[in-house]
């Protein structure tokens, strides 16, 4: 076998689709030909590498997001078409965007209220970070949550600002231990 | 709150989440964000662009998840929906559009002129592979990334990619020629 027709069997060898005995006469070429076996070698890594590509980040924020859009397909005007009613699957998920959003706040509060009071101090629950620093995005999330959520978009603005500072593990945690219970939920197999 | 032993098949959480059930609807996410934000890095080039398009790709999920054919594969699904949001999203920014094609929404690979500077060899391969895909037409890319990155059958591909199978062996096969043509010119191969 020579490179050209090892070149007309390399797609086939590379899916493994090859018979046996081209396999053979294929693998036999790729011993003794050092120019075919490098770029084997080579393109093996490259593909190995793109199989192997890098995991994204942080779950956690992800689905925040995910549900974030959710409640905003939701609370948006939807001028017209197929999106103008909204889903009740999107309806089913929204408490939970909700939940989230306000034990976002909540956490938040909790750890920022750490970092912003001095060390030297005893921990009172004394005046919480949201009342005195009212533009601060925790602050201003709080109050969005507290007047209700008639801005959609700037409601939306508040929580991007303040996921940056957010743990998102710390949310779920407290969404298991405080707020899960507690969520309202509906009647399954009600969708019209 | 309690979890199965057992991890509850995709269509056991679909029926789950299309009745409500945040916890499956969770779960869902859980078990295939990854490979559908993989996916999309690669057709975008743009890991937040990504991002936003795999979010929207759950979303949309979420709200037909009461659709699902359990027949097929919940990942080829998805896969399905993220190309064809990544699809209207370039058709939407960009002025001209040659048909059915996926053209990056904007190309943030590295520039392939440019000579490889890192000396790691794990950086080295991906910088490669990053300039190398980057030369392929977007069927091209979108069959070779299914194929070697998501490891679906080529049946498989050519269900998300909505194309014969002969179709997509062949998008794969000159996909990797032209992979295999960057790796000649631009890269010691000895
Ligand atoms: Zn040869």
């Amino acid at each position: 076998m020579n490179c050209q027709q090892a070149n007309t069997l390399w797609d086939d060898a590379r899916d493994r689709a090859l018979p046996p005995a081209d396999q053979v006469a294929f693998d036999q070429h790729l011993l003794n030909c050092p120019q075919c076996a490098a770029m084997w070698q080579r393109e093996t890594l490259m593909l190995d590498t793109l199989a192997a590509d890098t995991e994204p980040g942080d779950v956690q924020t992800f689905k925040f997001h995910v549900m974030r859009k959710m409640t905003e397909a939701e609370t948006a005007p939807e001028p017209s078409g197929e999106s103008a009613t909204v889903d009740p699957v999107v309806r089913k998920f929204t408490p939970w965007a909700v939940v989230a959003a306000m034990a976002a706040a909540v956490a938040l509060m909790i750890s920022l209220w750490a970092v912003v009071e001095p060390a030297d101090q005893p921990k009172s629950p004394a005046v919480p970070v949201a009342a005195t620093a009212p533009t601060h995005p925790v602050s201003v999330l709080v109050q969005d949550l507290t007047r209700g959520i008639d801005q959609p978009q700037r409601l939306r603005e508040s929580i991007e600002k303040t996921t940056s500072y957010l743990s998102l593990t710390q949310l779920a945690a407290l969404l298991e231990r405080e707020v899960a219970p507690a969520a309202p939920t509906e009647t399954p197999n009600t969708r019209g | 709150m309690t979890r199965q032993a057992a991890e509850p098949a995709d269509a056991v959480l679909a029926r789950r989440a299309s009745d409500g059930d945040r916890e499956a609807a969770g779960m869902l996410i859980d078990r295939h964000h990854a490979a559908v934000r993989r996916f999309l890095r690669r057709l975008t080039g743009r890991d937040d662009v990504a991002d936003d398009l795999a979010q929207d790709t759950f979303v949309r999920l979420l709200r037909y998840v009461d659709r699902y054919d359990e027949r097929y594969p919940m990942r080829t699904w998805l896969l399905t929906i993220a190309r064809r949001l990544t699809i209207n999203r370039a058709r939407h920014e960009s002025r001209s559009m040659p048909s059915d094609d996926l053209t990056r929404v904007q190309s943030g690979g590295p520039d392939p002129s440019e000579p490889v500077q890192r000396d790691d060899e794990q950086s080295l391969l991906r910088q490669q592979l990053d300039a190398a895909i980057e030369k392929l037409s977007p069927p091209q890319r979108e069959a070779v990334v299914l194929f070697h990155q998501q490891q679906l059958s080529v049946q498989d591909v050519a269900a998300v990619m909505q194309l014969p199978v002969g179709t997509v062996k062949s998008h794969l096969h000159r996909g990797r020629a032209v992979m295999r043509q960057y790796l000649s010119a631009h890269c010691e191969v000895a």
